[in-house]
């Protein structure tokens, strides 16, 4: 039995995405904000979002950006890339062409000081292979994000984890997001539909149809994502809610996974930073959608003292909650969860530094 | 997911000598690529305006809305403004009220549901806004 882990407590830039987005606070002041807000030491940035220009950054950003992080006492966790297979029109990216997309994203996460870089499912076992010597060149670990309607029994993932398993590195790994675990769909969604004057018939019926899906497991093939997602669409159209249908599907056999918490033990070995999904918390300080005490459970008894991005998502619709205090409502759950498995959150910024590390450039 | 209510903002509306000049906001979490964009829809004050009729600025460049999905190295940064100019035959001077309907289709270019087949986002605004 492994020593029981102390995750880090941080939160990811991409839970402000609705005030950075309305341009209510600059990249820096949302940063100085998540400081002042003790929301760290953990900060995660998503480059796409954050970073004009994103990967060719400009001369003086990386500069600046140290001087930020500095100045708050911050600690970089893990850069989000992004794998735009799609990019053309015309055809997908080769894996050479989506090698050489991925290659800047992460020279770029080493020179910012993040330790790891988040990457995505249309990076395939070979692509992880490839981007290998990448990783090590720069000193970050690559974490490919396991995110619903994907899971961690989901064909896809294991094939990377037999590869991961195969080659043994420690810059290959895992970034779980909790999303691809939930136990009910959020209610501030069903609110929002309900304020937009959606049928109560089928908020009725999405709320049954996610919980058949429930039953019956996470999907293991296309096919069956592709027949839950027809369900949905389906169901919309005949309630006259054409105009959804897509975004319902999207949201309801897209975004709300089904995978049990226990799935998660197979890739926790493997997990370089994780992404603490979340909705809503409620008046009793809990989440109704995501069980966190169980999963901080399995990791902690799993060893696992990386860092946990709280990563608030409810801002899609909700636009009535202040995402600061939402976010600070998830790391008191979380930090209380850790003291009922018998361990504790870090927050304190120098052991956070100490169990992430930096990176180290330029090692081969 | 539901960014829609994020592509106008109060201060979409631009003074424009060919009519009006609109403002958007990316309607998710990301900056993305021009080539992203499948479509631009426009309605002012009720009345569709033909996509043909319409042009697109972003960064000191105009572009028509059909040469949009040709655009795969040139980023739309989530906090810039592409701004759709619409030809009116009388320009909306300022502080007049307008009625705009805005519809932005995008193409996520990492979220592969089948070979060449791409989650959509679909983003709906309509609002009355003042002129700038």
């Amino acid at each position: 039995m492994s020593a029981l882990g102390t995750p880090v407590q941080g939160v990811t830039l991409y839970s402000f995405t609705r005030w950075f987005h309305g341009r209510r606070y600059s990249f820096e002041d949302l940063v100085r904000e998540v400081a002042r807000r003790r929301l760290g030491p953990g900060l995660e940035l998503v480059g796409f979002q954050s970073i004009k220009g994103f990967p060719d950054v400009a001369p003086d950003f990386v500069g600046r950006f140290r001087s930020l992080i500095d100045e708050t006492g911050l600690v970089p966790t893990a850069l989000a890339a992004n794998a735009d297979a799609g990019l053309r029109r015309d055809r997908m990216l080769t894996d050479d062409e989506l090698v050489d997309y991925m290659r800047p994203q992460i020279a770029v996460a080493a020179q910012l000081g993040f330790p790891v870089v988040r990457v995505q499912i249309s990076l395939t076992p070979d692509d992880m292979e490839r981007l290998l010597p990448v990783a090590e060149q720069h000193g970050v670990k690559l974490g490919l994000e396991i995110h619903s309607h994907q899971h961690p029994k989901h064909p896809d993932i294991q094939a990377l984890l037999e590869r991961f398993e195969k080659l043994g590195s420690p810059y290959l790994g895992f970034t779980p997001d909790w999303g691809a675990s939930l136990r009910a769909v959020p209610s501030t969604l069903m609110r929002k539909y309900r304020d937009a004057g959606i049928d109560e018939r089928l908020l009725t019926r999405l709320e049954q149809i996610w919980h058949e899906h429930h039953a019956e497991g996470p999907p293991l093939t296309q096919e069956q994502h592709g027949r839950w997602f027809g369900q949905v669409v389906q169901l919309a159209h005949q309630h006259g809610a054409s105009d959804r249908a897509i975004e319902m599907a999207v949201n309801i056999t897209g975004l709300f996974g089904h995978a049990p918490a226990a799935d998660w033990a197979d890739v926790l070995p493997w997990a370089v930073h994780t992404h603490g999904k979340f909705y809503e918390i409620d008046a009793a300080g809990d989440e109704p959608t995501v069980p966190v005490a169980e999963i901080i459970d399995l990791w902690v008894r799993s060893g696992y003292s990386a860092a946990i991005s709280s990563e608030w998502e409810g801002f899609h619709w909700n636009d009535w909650e202040n995402p600061f205090d939402v976010v600070a409502g998830e790391q008191a759950l979380i930090r209380r969860s850790a003291e009922a498995a018998g361990s504790r959150i870090v927050t304190d910024p120098a052991e956070a530094r100490g169990l992430l590390g930096t990176p180290v450039k330029e090692r081969i | 997911m539901a960014t829609g209510d994020t592509v106008l903002t109060d201060d979409s509306l631009l003074r424009r000598p060919e009519g009006l000049g609109i403002a958007l906001t990316v309607p998710w979490y990301r900056s993305l690529w021009l080539s992203s964009v499948s479509s631009i829809a426009v309605a002012v004050e009720g009345r569709p305006i033909p996509a043909e009729d319409l042009r697109v600025e972003l960064a000191g460049r105009t572009y028509a809305v059909a040469e949009l999905p040709e655009q795969w190295d040139t980023l739309w940064f989530i906090q810039d403004r592409l701004v759709v100019v619409v030809p009116l035959d009388e320009p909306a001077a300022e502080g007049a009220e307008v009625d705009v309907e805005v519809t932005v289709d995008l193409r996520l270019p990492y979220m592969q549901i089948a070979p060449m087949t791409y989650v959509t986002n679909h983003a709906a605004n309509r609002r009355t806004l003042a002129v700038r």
